[in-house]
């Protein structure tokens, strides 16, 4: 998708009556933009640009737009403000005529607006153009500047550079005070290459392998931010809940960084590192002969120019944080075995689902600072930027379809994507992408995805779940052979995620916590049971030793967790009934926070 | 300033900035291929029409700075008006050389004159090559060459134009 | 001749006698009459110039005469002169300077000093404002207040007409040779207070703070006391304080 640009600028915006404006076609024709205006200029332009750099809409801001000999030109914000608008999103909100339409990448905005009448004189001289009035062209009372006071505060987030033949430095306080980004000299002959720079770094731009594809404005301005993130070394920090895209995100920086040539990406999950493998797989493995010891190049050396990727950096343990804390402050890494430290460079990009600024979470300050030297990126939720879902789905619908060599192709309907957007996407966009994948699927002889075809909100496999339609609150049945099959996690969230129809409110007012309790004691007793069947017996402790990792292996059937995500799960499950602990539960909760300690502790009621 | 400055400025910034200089980067565009479009019919309309407008304009402005912006001017009005017809016969003419010699102005006139010569030159050069056989790349060359210099002597013109400031009036 | 009248024009600039030419026959609808410097010629288009005999001159009264003030030495040729002298109003155009008569102009004359380099200087509405106040006055130049599109209305520069008499007074002591009666003419109080004091009374070193816009510098306050005789204002190094203050003008003016 081209960058989709609007110039306001009185000189070209015009349109002349019966001829050609002849400065918007040289300005299009230097810019190798397509003039997108739809007016008569750009409907009978005499050229063609080959490949076009951009899309421009101009606009004249002044009426009429289309002046003749004894025609009084004013300037008009109200009309301005109503174009800007066109093409603009409110964050936040959606507008569901324009869903998927385009986006201003980024607005050109001239200074001086000539008005009055229009002789023939000054028509002579350049057609459709009044004689101007004095102070049109006094730089402390540019027209440009006025407008750019109104736009940028009725759409604050729309980037705004000049583009001017005036003197920079008549305005250049003045530009920046009120908003604009930067300036580009009109007649400057690296124009072109300037504004590319200035979309690169300013501009509202999609990404173009569509990895991240959307063109919402929260999207955007996170993409931009990655972007100019992209233009340093500086450790950046990446935040999102769970499913917004992190590792993507990641990528299109690590992408957006090495334009210039092939630099490394290492992907890491910071989970994986338990106290006893973090050394050896971070700085790698000094190798010695004499012992047959295989040497191994650490994941931080591996990434040695480029980036690594630290992901869920909130499951670091002490000892790893302070480890990669030393390499941040010193910039080298010793191998496991080795005398000699190697310089590095290596930009860290973090990501976390969690606020690492809680003290109660005990991630180290001073590490989370040299993480995120370079800025934080925040990344949307999906409910955030609904009106990518359309996109979103139609990627995810090809994608899936991509994975099933002979499937039928369908159509998304319009009832799929509005009842799509009615959902809250607890778990985001690999929520949404499951939700599709499950449907294309099941569902793999059809034309046309339909409504019929979703199940939303609740695990997806066969012959355990139920649902009912959505009808504006979602009622979710959980299947009666709960077991290992369904994960602890999902469940959590399927508590969490239900909604009550406010005009029920009165029926269920209070009872959720109610709901919440006994799903939590319950959950409980099949923590308890597995605490008892994974207990460690020795002769010299015959009532057994508590194990929560194998227990939470036991209760999730999942044989890959860590040590740390063991702790949080049980810190999870028992939290809400922390007061009613006793015994093995009390125990095993009470291990969890020392692994992964907060502020308060709970201490022993009873032995 | 006064209104000579602001033919000045109406020639730099209006034409010469925004009309002849756009206009020759265009041509070079479709000269070597990234825009479609008639380049006869092209510079026809845009060069030689913009070049017909700017060039006496050009040459009165280089022809009358002298009188417009003499520091002598001052002698008309207010206060020094009312000097004694003792000082006005030494005073406005030596004013006046050391005006000249301080800012080199008639240096300024002519090489102003001169590089709009060199613009003119290139203009009929370059819409000569043109409506010769373009098509052959060995003309192409020539053409882009000569739009080349084109662009360069307009903007060595819009940057001497721009060389006129407060200094310059007294 | 059109019931316009006639307009005689007075420029050497060629391009401009030949547009203002073009603009007083072809839009305004005079008959128009120009002298450049050689011949007096009768333009009725591009095409149709005629050059005018001395026995018809002799016949002829131009309701007006466009007179360009850097042509003013023309005025001394006896035929340009007579010329002028019956043309019922004579407006002087360009230059800088306040519109209006000018002391020891005749009555007739009006000053509109802005630059007119050809038609498009001014407005058509402009052109014809000055076409129309010629037609409706039979002679003398009052009521030049009619033309404020055309007539451009400057406040005096102190600082400037300082800077220039600064310039005089150093080049005089510098040049005696050049300047026997200047070099010590400059050295006289009156010499600077009859233009600067004339214009400004007694309030000269307000004005000249003012259009300073800052606080001036002490040289310059100490020149513009002396030059209005501020007791204890008396300067024996004289030289000094003017080459002091020269500077500070300068650079003062230049931004």
């Amino acid at each position: 998708m081209l960058p989709h640009l609007l110039i306001l600028d009185d000189l070209f915006g015009r349109v002349v009556p019966g001829g050609h404006n002849v400065d918007r076609e040289n300005l299009c024709a230097n810019f190798l933009w397509q003039d997108a205006t739809g007016d008569a200029e750009a409907n009978t332009s005499r050229q063609k640009i080959l490949k076009p750099t951009a899309n421009a809409v101009f606009f004249r801001a002044q009426t009429p737009v289309c002046a003749r000999v004894g025609d009084m030109v004013e300037n008009d914000i109200k009309a301005t403000l109503k174009e800007v608008g066109r093409y603009w999103i409110p964050q936040g909100g959606s507008n569901a005529s324009s869903l998927g339409g385009p986006r201003w990448t980024m607005l050109l905005l001239d200074l001086c607006f000539y008005t009055g009448l229009v002789t023939e004189e000054s028509h002579r001289r350049t057609p459709g153009m009044p004689e101007g009035r004095p102070g049109d062209d006094r730089p402390d009372s540019y027209f440009g500047l006025t407008l750019l006071d109104a736009i940028h505060q009725a759409f604050p987030e729309l980037p705004i550079f000049i583009l001017s033949s005036k003197p920079r430095e008549e305005v250049s306080l003045e530009f920046s005070r009120r908003g604009a980004l930067g300036f580009i000299a009109r007649d400057d002959l690296r124009g072109p290459e300037l504004l590319e720079e200035a979309l690169w770094n300013h501009g509202l731009l999609p990404d173009p392998n569509e990895e991240l594809a959307g063109n919402s404005l929260p999207l955007l301005l996170a993409l931009r931010e990655a972007r100019r993130a992209a233009g340093h070394r500086g450790n950046v920090l990446i935040r999102g809940e769970r499913g917004t895209g992190k590792e993507l995100m990641a990528h299109y920086l690590h992408r957006a960084a090495s334009r210039d040539g092939e630099r490394p990406f290492v992907p890491v999950n910071s989970a994986v590192f338990t106290p006893d493998l973090f050394a050896s797989e971070l700085f790698g493995i000094q190798p010695r002969t004499a012992t047959g010891v295989d040497g191994k190049i650490g994941l931080i050396e591996a990434a040695n120019s480029g980036d690594l990727f630290l992901d869920e950096i909130a499951d670091m343990s002490p000892e790893v944080q302070a480890a990669v804390l030393r390499v941040l402050q010193e910039r080298k890494v010793t191998p496991v075995g080795g005398r000699l430290s190697a310089p590095v460079d290596v930009r860290f990009i973090s990501a976390t689902n969690v606020e690492l600024d809680d003290p109660a979470l005990g991630f180290r300050a001073d590490l989370l600072d040299r993480l995120r030297t370079g800025g934080s990126i925040s990344l949307p939720r999906l409910r955030e930027r609904l009106s990518d879902i359309p996109s979103l789905v139609a990627k995810f619908v090809c994608e899936a379809e991509a994975q099933r060599p002979g499937i039928r192709h369908r159509e998304i309907t319009g009832e799929v994507i509005n009842q799509l957007i009615a959902y809250e996407w607890p778990g985001n966009i690999r929520e949404l992408r499951s939700v599709i994948f499950d449907a294309v699927n099941r569902h793999a002889d059809v034309e046309f995805l339909v409504p019929g075809h979703l199940r939303i909100g609740y695990d997806r496999r066969d012959g355990k779940v139920e649902s009912q339609e959505l009808d504006g609150w979602q009622r979710n049945r959980v299947g009666d052979r709960v077991t290992g099959e369904i994960g602890i996690s999902e469940l959590l969230d399927i508590q969490n995620s239900v909604k009550f129809d406010s005009r029920e409110a009165a029926h269920w007012a209070g009872r959720l916590a109610d709901l919440q309790l006994a799903e939590a004691k319950l959950l409980a007793r099949y923590l308890q049971a597995a605490l008892a069947a994974t207990k460690r017996h020795t002769p010299g402790n015959p009532s057994g030793q508590l194990q929560i990792h194998p227990a939470i292996k036991l209760i999730t059937g999942d044989p890959s967790i860590t040590a740390s995500s063991a702790a949080d799960l049980i810190k999870r499950l028992l939290g809400p009934i922390e007061s009613e602990l006793d015994g093995d539960l009390l125990e095993a909760y009470n291990i969890s926070l020392r692994l992964r300690p907060r502020k308060s502790r709970l201490t022993t009621k009873r032995n | 300033m006064g209104e000579w400055n602001e033919l000045r400025a109406r020639l730099s910034h209006d034409l010469v900035k925004n009309r002849l200089i756009p206009a020759t980067s265009r041509m070079i565009k479709i000269v070597t291929g990234s825009v479609v479009a008639d380049p006869v019919e092209i510079f026809d309309s845009t060069i030689t029409v913009v070049w017909a407008e700017t060039n006496p304009s050009l040459k009165f402005l280089f022809e009358s700075c002298e009188t417009e912006l003499s520091p002598r001017n001052y002698f008309s009005v207010e206060p020094l008006i009312h000097c004694p017809p003792s000082t006005l016969e030494w005073l406005p003419d030596l004013i006046h050389e050391l005006w000249l010699e301080r800012h080199d102005v008639r240096g300024w006139c002519k090489a102003g004159s001169e590089l709009a010569a060199g613009v003119e030159l290139a203009i009929s050069g370059a819409g000569n090559l043109l409506r010769e056989s373009y098509n052959a790349d060995e003309q192409k060359a020539l053409v882009l060459d000569a739009l080349l210099r084109l662009q360069g002597t307009s903007s060595g013109l819009s940057t001497h134009l721009s060389l006129i400031d407060n200094r310059f009036l007294i | 001749m059109t019931e316009k009248g006639q307009i005689l024009i007075i420029d050497s600039t060629g391009n401009r006698r030949k547009e203002l030419c073009e603009l007083w026959s072809g839009v305004l609808g005079y008959d128009v009459l120009c002298y450049g410097g050689s011949d007096f010629i009768r333009f009725q288009s591009n095409d149709k110039l005629k050059t005018i005999s001395p026995d018809e001159l002799s016949n002829i009264r131009p309701l007006a005469c466009l007179f360009h003030v850097g042509d003013h030495s023309k005025y001394k040729n006896s035929t340009v002169k007579k010329l002028v002298d019956s043309s019922r109003r004579v407006v002087m155009f360009s230059g800088v300077g306040l519109a209006g008569p000018k002391p020891g102009w005749p009555s007739s004359w009006f000053w509109i000093p802005r630059a007119i380099t050809g038609k498009g200087s001014a407005s058509d509405r402009e052109w014809r404002q000055l076409g129309d106040w010629l037609a409706t006055q039979t002679s003398g130049s009052e009521d030049g207040g009619s033309l404020e599109l055309l007539s451009v209305r400057k406040r005096p520069q102190f600082l400037t007409a300082l800077y220039i008499l600064c310039q005089g007074f150093l080049a005089a002591q510098r040049m005696p040779e050049r300047f026997p009666v200047a070099v010590a003419e400059t050295r006289t109080r009156d010499w600077w207070s009859v233009p600067l004091v004339k214009s400004a009374g007694e309030n000269l070193l307000n004005i000249v703070t003012q259009e300073w816009g800052t606080e001036i510098p002490d040289s310059v306050a100490k020149l513009v006391n002396w030059i209005a005789n501020t007791p204890g204002s008396d300067q024996t190094e004289l030289a000094e304080i003017v080459a002091e203050a020269k500077k500070e003008l300068e650079s003062r003016i230049a931004k």
